[in-house]
């Protein structure tokens, strides 16, 4: 049977922290990429109340525009939608959350990201899940998307902290490639 | 996970010329899950949503499904609902664009498809970010039939798929 969903690399922070986890090197024989991630960092990121901070996510270094639109919902609030964008090297795009020192030990956050026709002449339209669960004190699900007007394969993927925070020890994320033949 | 035998491409497809609806017809009902996964832009009809239907030997184009919806344009979150429809609407709030430059990315999940005692529930994340109708959306639907579904029609609402747009099948074996 074909290999077609593959673990491209595995990151898993260590006990320094690291402050980003980046996916470099990516071949272009696939048609779609996945990004599963579990993340927590290691100061309060942007926020402190509630303890969760966006992620930030770079396509090959640097260059293109980005476009972000996001749909939220915090404990007992109406979920939000949120829009942003800039140019590459910016800090307007967002993927992902990660839980702040705050939160209470052990917590992560979970999520996500869907790359269809990554190697696609046109631009890409990224999609994305997450999810932060901290006992009922502070919890936050996120839809987003995003769009890059790069036009060139995705080669390489960085994923950060919004806030410039590390992220912590066993913080994890996981690359696949998906195959359509 | 057992890479390799989950996520199994049944068919596929880039689309050569500008098309008004695509099929999957004789989805087999080996899997557990189905995913399809649609990349490209409109042909026509900037801001039409995209609708689905399915079926057993033919779709079915009876008044047998609906659709709960929210989703974001970064201004203003919205949700809706859709019952007695005659079709799945895995966008309402997102149009598609006609703009090479402002592509659609949607993943749709048919969750336990080949059952003969369950209707079908079905899951989609729609995002596009240009032209009239911006946003990322996320929606349930049901198909409110225990047939096991092999045959499945997506097309967009009163407009046509531009050439390019890939449109693929994957099933996800639990075992």
């Amino acid at each position: 049977m074909a290999n077609t969903y593959t673990l491209i690399q595995s990151i898993t922070v260590g006990s320094g922290g690291a402050a980003n986890m980046t996916f470099s090197s990516i071949p272009s024989t696939y048609t779609d990429l996945k990004i599963v991630g579990s993340t927590r960092i290691v100061g309060n990121g942007e926020g402190s109340n509630p303890p969760i901070s966006r992620g930030e996510i770079t396509f090959n270094g640097s260059g293109g525009t980005y476009s972000v639109c996001m749909m939220y919902g915090l404990p007992n609030q109406s979920p939000t939608t949120n829009s942003a964008g800039g140019s590459g090297g910016s800090r307007s795009f967002y993927a992902g959350s990660s839980v702040g020192n705050l939160a209470a030990a052990s917590i992560f956050s979970n999520f996500e990201i869907y790359i269809p026709s990554y190697t696609s002449s046109l631009a890409k339209v990224i999609l994305i899940n997450d999810v932060t669960e901290n006992f009922e004190v502070a919890t936050t699900e996120d839809i987003c998307a995003i769009s890059w007007s790069g036009t060139s394969a995705i080669t390489s993927i960085k994923l950060n902290d919004y806030g410039n925070s590390n992220y912590a020890q066993y913080s994890t994320a996981s690359l696949y490639g998906i195959k359509n033949s | 996970m057992a890479a390799g035998s989950t996520y199994t491409p049944i068919a596929t497809t880039t689309l050569g010329t500008t098309t008004s609806s695509y099929t999957f017809s004789s989805i087999p009902s080996t899997y557990t899950d189905l995913v399809l996964v649609l990349y490209g832009y409109g042909a026509s009809s900037d801001g039409s949503s995209i609708i689905c239907r399915v079926g057993n030997g033919s779709t079915d184009t009876g008044n047998n499904y609906s659709t709960t919806r929210m989703g974001g344009n970064g201004s203003a979150s919205s949700y809706g609902r859709y019952t007695s429809a005659a079709f799945m609407r895995f966008a309402a709030l997102t149009g598609q664009s006609t703009s090479s430059s402002n592509p659609t990315s949607l993943v749709v999940n048919f969750m336990d498809y080949a059952s003969t005692t369950a209707k079908k529930t079905v899951l989609n994340q729609i995002s596009q970010l240009g032209g009239s109708y911006p946003g990322t959306e996320l929606n349930a639907n049901l198909w409110s039939s225990t047939s096991a579904i092999n045959t499945i029609e997506i097309y967009p609402y009163l407009a046509s798929f531009a050439a390019g747009t890939v449109i693929t099948l994957y099933g996800i074996a639990a075992a």
